[in-house]
């Protein structure tokens, strides 16, 4: 296994250059460039000069052509460093750094809210098919499965924030105020709900058929007819086996972890990587977008490789070469 | 979902009530100059006998300002950095040598205290307050004047187009801009208050180009090479001369400014000013309805209406005498006819009426008509499908599919481009409506030059008429500058090099009438509307206020007076 794992990881770097080589194909292709989104910040403003364009796009090495600054910023990575953002020449590692942690609370607290919600709930939707309470599980998922994102999160800001008050708009933190625990536990609330509520509607589903799938394993059949209880039934012998498929779903949804979520913190105002993302592609911050791709790549390769050994450690059966 | 113009906020001061467009259209103002007439060789600062009128407030608070901005936070500090349409931070956080007046008409001294012009009109004397400071304690003295004039000519500094055109006109800039002379002979400094600036040819927009300078410290920057400005460690701590100084960033989240006590103009009432970024405009709306925000703008349309619905906000604004046309390519539609055609099919009056109630005026020329030098008897296109039609006929137009461009991202105008498209299919023009946004908007336009037509808001600003230069004059066709639809007319040129060289106002503004009529002939462009802009503070504040004119330049005037209603 462990030679497994070692291959497996020496793939991962040819394919996370590849990554990194469509990523800056893409962005360089991309209408305008960094400098260009500068000035134009305010496009009915008043314009720069074209000289001093052309001396801006000099001074940050935009006038090379698209291989050369591809391999000039390989070549900075292969030595550690990560490069610095075009517009305010702070390392890349820095602000990735400060967005980390908005980012794992929102993911974490989410992903185990998902759990929370729709694990049992997929339980208790199996040993129930058929009946009128799984068909009611089985809208309320579709229903989130299919709303749109955003709709449902300016739907709950209207109603708890705007309406009721009982919560903030958007934001990690009251503007201007100090740091309070509270504070940032209540404006977590929304942005966790909603990114919660979709992750836990699909679990819902996932569960359920991995549940009924085991539920009728012949394995089970005998545990019921040696007579023991239905708690260790389900409890052991079909909840157990049922988790390995779930285990390796939740793996795979690692790389939003550190990916983020860019609607709901776009609509949120979530200081997070999904809003670094879309600001650096809008902002055509290209060392901080390569940067995410390497690191969510990374997070992708990795994480599937974990899904995999979890996998072959929760099932004696499977062996790896 | 974020718009472009998240930067574009102006208001009024005048009565909100009389929110009627007569109420607000500068026309009083036609008939009356300036009272800086340099031809007279001497001039008084005109915010003594002009200036606003304020309430008295309670002393402290926290001013919320929402932006939705098309970057995080950071960015917002970096509009600081390209300088001069710094944006909402411009009048709060920078120092100005003076300003206008919210009429757009008068100056308003604010860190200067008083000038004079030279008889012939070459040459500007202005003395500074005393007493001013930096946000750091430094004293703000011509050292720092200097720096800052000598860094907006130097091309290695990337400052904005024109304020660095204009004093590009200064005797000996050119040399200087190319980095072939060390000083500038025609920027000279007498004392610690007081310099002067000589231009080689009498400069008509030379206060307009003074306002726009954003001041540099010379303490801080001095020893820093041009090119090294913008990126210099210091802006991620910036210092200023403005009533609020710099506290700290929180990434993505706000900027924090706190009251400045020593702001000379006037201790600020406020305690704090943030600047919040929200990149989702909805979300805006949201928290200026529940409160987390003190102020937003509302683009006009839906979201100007829904804005309007809510109860503890008012409109503060007016005419942003800034014109909306449809640029049209002259390269790659030569035929004038089309060009007229274009103008015929389109129901301007509708259009307005339908998507934006009263909040545009329509214009039959390309300046906005809320300016003193508009000229309303220029050439008429009325809406006449059936002339139009006759004229595409006789130019014998193709009908292939037109580029349509626009930058602006809400919902209201991406219907009103798609009602145009629908005009235009009506006579037998076929086009493509897309929008560019962001890092896009200078290649597209400028740079590639391909589209067809765009609908813009053009720098035709108030509140000097030389921005008619920027949009027309064929020594600003790209890359020299932002001449959009590459018009190129030699009468126009020599008109608007004579306004760019007369100073008395009232000689002025003949010159640009007649620039308006030869392009309203030639039609380069379609004048669509004059927006009104507004922004939408809670009521718990009072004297919030701004000049209504085109730009940021000079938005948010006088916010040491802005504080919570007594």
């Amino acid at each position: 296994m462990g030679s497994f794992a070692l291959r497996r990881l020496l793939i991962t770097i040819p394919t996370l250059v590849g990554i990194t080589i469509v990523t800056f194909i893409t962005i360089s292709l991309a209408p305008g460039d960094a400098v260009a989104a500068m000035v134009m910040a305010n496009p009915e403003g008043r314009p720069v000069g074209a000289r001093e364009i052309q001396a801006l796009r000099a001074r940050y090495g935009l006038d090379k052509p698209m291989p050369v600054r591809y391999l000039i910023w390989l070549r900075s990575v292969a030595r550690g460093n990560l490069g610095v953002r075009i517009s305010d020449h702070r390392a890349v590692t820095d602000v990735i750094g400060e967005r980390m942690v908005a980012t794992a609370e929102l993911m974490g607290f989410s992903l185990l809210l998902a759990c929370l919600i729709g694990i049992p709930l997929g339980v208790v939707s199996a040993l129930t098919h058929h009946t009128r309470l799984d068909y009611a599980l089985a809208v309320v998922a579709l229903i989130g499965i299919s709303l749109p994102e955003f709709f449902a999160a300016i739907g709950l800001i209207y109603v708890l924030s705007v309406q009721l008050d009982w919560l903030p708009v958007s934001g990690r933190l009251t503007r201007g105020a100090d740091f309070s625990v509270i504070d940032h536990l209540r404006h977590l609330v929304l942005p966790v709900i909603v990114l919660s509520l979709f992750q836990a509607a699909g679990l819902v589903r996932y569960v359920r058929s991995s549940m009924l799938e085991t539920l009728y394993q012949d394995y089970v059949t005998t545990a019921r007819a040696k007579g023991l209880p239905p708690w260790v039934v389900v409890g052991v012998h079909g909840f157990r086996n049922a988790l390995l498929p779930i285990i390796t779903v939740l793996a795979l949804l690692l790389p939003a972890m550190v990916g983020g979520a860019v609607i709901i913190e776009t609509i949120f105002q979530w200081p997070g990587i999904g809003l670094l993302y879309i600001d650096s592609v809008n902002s055509r911050d290209y060392p901080t977008l390569m940067s995410l791709v390497l690191l969510t790549g990374l997070a992708v390769a990795l994480s599937n490789l974990l899904a995999d050994l979890l996998y072959a450690v929760a099932d004696p059966r499977i062996r790896y070469a | 979902m974020t718009t472009p113009f998240t930067n574009r906020l102006t208001r009024r001061t005048f009565l909100r009530a009389t929110a009627a467009s007569s109420g607000l259209l500068l026309l009083p103002a036609a008939g009356r100059a300036p009272s800086v007439t340099a031809a007279q060789g001497a001039a008084t600062p005109a915010g003594a006998t002009t200036g606003p009128t304020f309430v008295p407030v309670t002393p402290g608070g926290t001013f919320n300002i929402g932006l939705a901005a098309s970057g995080s936070s950071d960015s917002l500090l970096n509009t600081i950095k390209i300088a001069s349409d710094a944006g909402v931070l411009g009048n709060y956080f920078y120092g100005r040598l003076l300003t206008y007046d919210l009429n757009a008409v008068d100056l308003y001294p604010v860190l200067a205290e008083r000038w004079t012009v030279s008889a012939d009109g070459k040459t500007l004397t202005m003395t500074l307050r005393p007493g001013v400071t930096w946000h750091d304690g430094a004293p703000f003295t011509t050292q720092d004047v200097e720096f800052t004039v000598k860094a907006y000519v130097h091309q290695d500094t990337a400052a904005p187009i024109f304020a660095a055109s204009t004093l590009g006109g200064l005797v000996g800039a050119a040399a200087f801009r190319d980095g072939t002379a060390d000083t500038i002979p025609g920027l000279r400094v007498v004392d610690d208050l007081t310099f002067e600036l000589e231009w080689e040819q009498p400069n008509g927009p030379m206060f307009f180009a003074i306002s726009l300078l954003l001041m540099l410290p010379q303490h801080i920057l001095g020893n820093v090479a041009y090119k090294d400005i913008i990126t210099h460690p210091s802006w991620t701590q910036p210092v200023g001369l403005g009533p609020f100084k710099f506290v700290q960033n929180v990434s993505d989240q706000y900027l924090e400014f706190a009251r400045f006590d020593d702001y000379v103009p006037g201790r600020p009432n406020l305690e704090r000013l943030l600047a919040s970024s929200y990149r989702d405009a909805e979300t805006l709306l949201l928290a200026l309805e529940q409160g987390e925000v003190d102020w937003a703008f509302a683009p006009p349309g839906t979201a100007y209406e829904r804005a309007s619905q809510i109860p503890a906000v008012k409109p503060i604004g007016g005419p942003a005498q800034l014109m909306q046309t449809l640029v049209i390519n002259v390269d790659k539609i030569p035929d004038k006819r089309v060009r007229h055609a274009m103008m015929h099919a389109i129901d301007r009056e509708s259009l307005a009426a339908t998507l934006f109630g009263d909040q545009v005026t329509i214009s039959n020329s390309i300046v906005s008509p809320d300016v003193p030098w508009h000229n309303p008897d220029v050439a008429l296109y009325p809406y006449d499908p059936e002339r139009a039609s006759t004229l595409l006929q006789e130019a014998n137009w193709d009908g292939h599919d037109l580029d349509f461009i626009y930058y602006y991202a809400d919902q209201t105008t991406a219907n009103m481009v798609a009602a145009v498209q629908q005009y235009w299919e009506a006579v037998g023009i076929r086009s493509k409506p897309r929008l560019v946004t962001g890092a896009a908007v200078i290649q597209e336009i400028y740079e590639d030059h391909t589209y067809e037509v765009l609908f813009w808001g053009g720098p035709t600003f108030a509140p000097d008429p030389s921005g008619l230069a920027d949009s027309f004059h064929s020594r600003n066709i790209f890359p020299t500058g932002y001449n959009a639809p590459r018009y190129q007319n030699p009468e126009v040129d020599k008109l608007l090099d004579q306004g760019q060289m007369t100073v008395d106002m009232a000689e002025r503004i003949p010159l640009y009438q007649q620039v308006q009529t030869i392009v309203m002939e030639d039609l380069p462009a379609i004048p669509m509307w004059s927006p009104k802009r507004f922004v939408f503070v809670s009521d718990r504040f009072c004297n919030v206020s701004w000049g209504a004119f085109g730009g940021y330049q000079h938005a948010m005037a006088f916010a040491e007076q802005w504080g919570l209603c007594s």
